[in-house]
């Protein structure tokens, strides 16, 4: 894909409606949503303090955004589309919240995306690169090194996190349809994270991860079934049943 | 009467197909998906800030499947904002749909006021006019400006 980007927002947010939404998001929904948390999925340990009302910051990340990692802390910021979720059922936000608080942060650590041993595929690439004539890594913070960390260390980091939402998605009901664009089964997201690493690298790539998350308490279930699905239906059988065996 | 007709008209057109099937385009629909990303980390960020840029440079592949998705799904905020992104005529009506949709307003209002079309142009000053929900004819006479 290019590389050039455009504005992320076309509309605007006025002072008055961000703070019109910072207090709801404060004194309604953040609450709401930890109480329903807390009845539904006790073991998750949410609280309040894992999650912080930025509207603005939100708004500015782009259309549709239900929330974003606050730094290196396990906390998410979450604005309007959260709120409109909540409001409709807040089943529908607790994917992405763990996604964005438990996901990346867990898989390679929190602050680590990109570091050496974060990602397999990261590791792999760059060992390959360094044995080709004429390649010159760049620099640390450099577009070039952004690129190829994005390329090679996203997709494993991605899939985890998505597969961390498995357990967790509620699709919607008939009545809040408007919200299909930002509510979707986790599945088919997985199976396209999976795509690029096939288009990248050699099927034996997706046997090792295989086994990594096979070993991995945190996936399990349901997460391990949309993987394994993901696995057959990009594979031929006899290779889906040697990625799985 | 006249905000009846609107109602009329805008029901009309609206009336689409309701499911779209995946583009036999991998790069499209690769790119109709990373714009759909909802997670908003950096790492998350930038895929999804190539997907629009991607969408409109390869505005013959992505155009009929963009406006389709618009008509069968008119709260998507996401496409509503690339459609309006094209400047062309034909998203009008669909443009138009989605105004009707809380979650795409803002967004469609804008598609409308960045059309080069007169006729999209009209349909806002109709809406400021004539809308039913006066937040929204507020929003409308705003792209006018």
């Amino acid at each position: 894909m290019a590389a050039a980007s455009i504005a992320p927002q076309t509309a605007t947010l006025s002072a008055a409606q961000e703070s019109t939404l910072n207090t709801t998001l404060i004194r309604v929904s953040i609450p709401v949503f930890v109480a329903w948390v807390a009845a539904r999925h006790p073991g998750l340990g949410l609280t309040a303090a894992h999650l912080r009302a930025d509207a603005r910051a939100i708004f500015e990340r782009g259309i549709g955004i239900i929330a974003f990692a606050d730094g290196s802390n396990l906390r998410a910021v979450v604005g309007e589309t959260f709120r409109d979720m909540v409001a409709a059922n807040p089943a529908y936000t607790l994917p992405t919240v763990v996604h964005e608080v438990w996901g990346h942060n867990t898989f390679e650590g929190r602050g680590n995306y990109g570091n050496a041993g974060a990602a397999y595929g990261l590791d792999s690439y760059d060992q390959a690169a360094a044995r080709m004539p004429g390649y010159t890594r760049g620099a640390a913070g450099s577009a070039a090194r952004q690129s190829e960390i994005d390329n090679y260390g996203y997709q494993e980091t991605e899939m985890y996190s998505l597969m961390r939402e498995v357990p967790f998605f509620t699709p919607n009901a008939p009545a809040d349809a408007a919200l299909d664009s930002v509510n979707y089964d986790p599945g088919p997201a997985i199976r396209g994270r999976m795509r690029m690493i096939v288009d990248g690298y050699e099927p034996r790539v997706v046997r090792d991860l295989y086994r990594r998350f096979m070993a991995d308490p945190t996936v399990g279930g349901r997460a391990m079934g949309a993987f394994r699905s993901a696995v057959r239906s990009l594979f031929r059988a006899r290779d889906a049943a040697a990625i799985l065996a | 009467m006249k905000r009846r007709r609107l109602a009329t008209l805008l029901t009309l057109v609206c009336l689409a197909p309701t499911s779209m099937s995946t583009p036999a385009d991998s790069e499209l629909s690769r790119a109709l998906t990373a714009i759909h990303l909802r997670a908003g980390s950096p790492p998350d960020l930038r895929e999804r800030d190539r997907a629009p840029a991607w969408l409109l440079q390869h505005e013959a592949r992505a155009f009929d499947e963009v406006l389709g998705r618009v008509l069968a799904a008119p709260d998507d905020a996401v496409l509503v904002d690339l459609l309006g992104r094209y400047r062309r005529a034909e998203a009008r009506p669909a443009l138009l749909c989605a105004f009707d949709s809380a979650r795409a307003q803002p967004y469609a209002a804008v598609g409308l006021a960045q059309s080069p079309d007169p006729a999209a142009r009209a349909a806002l000053v109709r809406l400021a006019a004539e809308h039913a929900e006066p937040a929204a004819r507020s929003l409308a006479a705003e792209q006018l400006k």
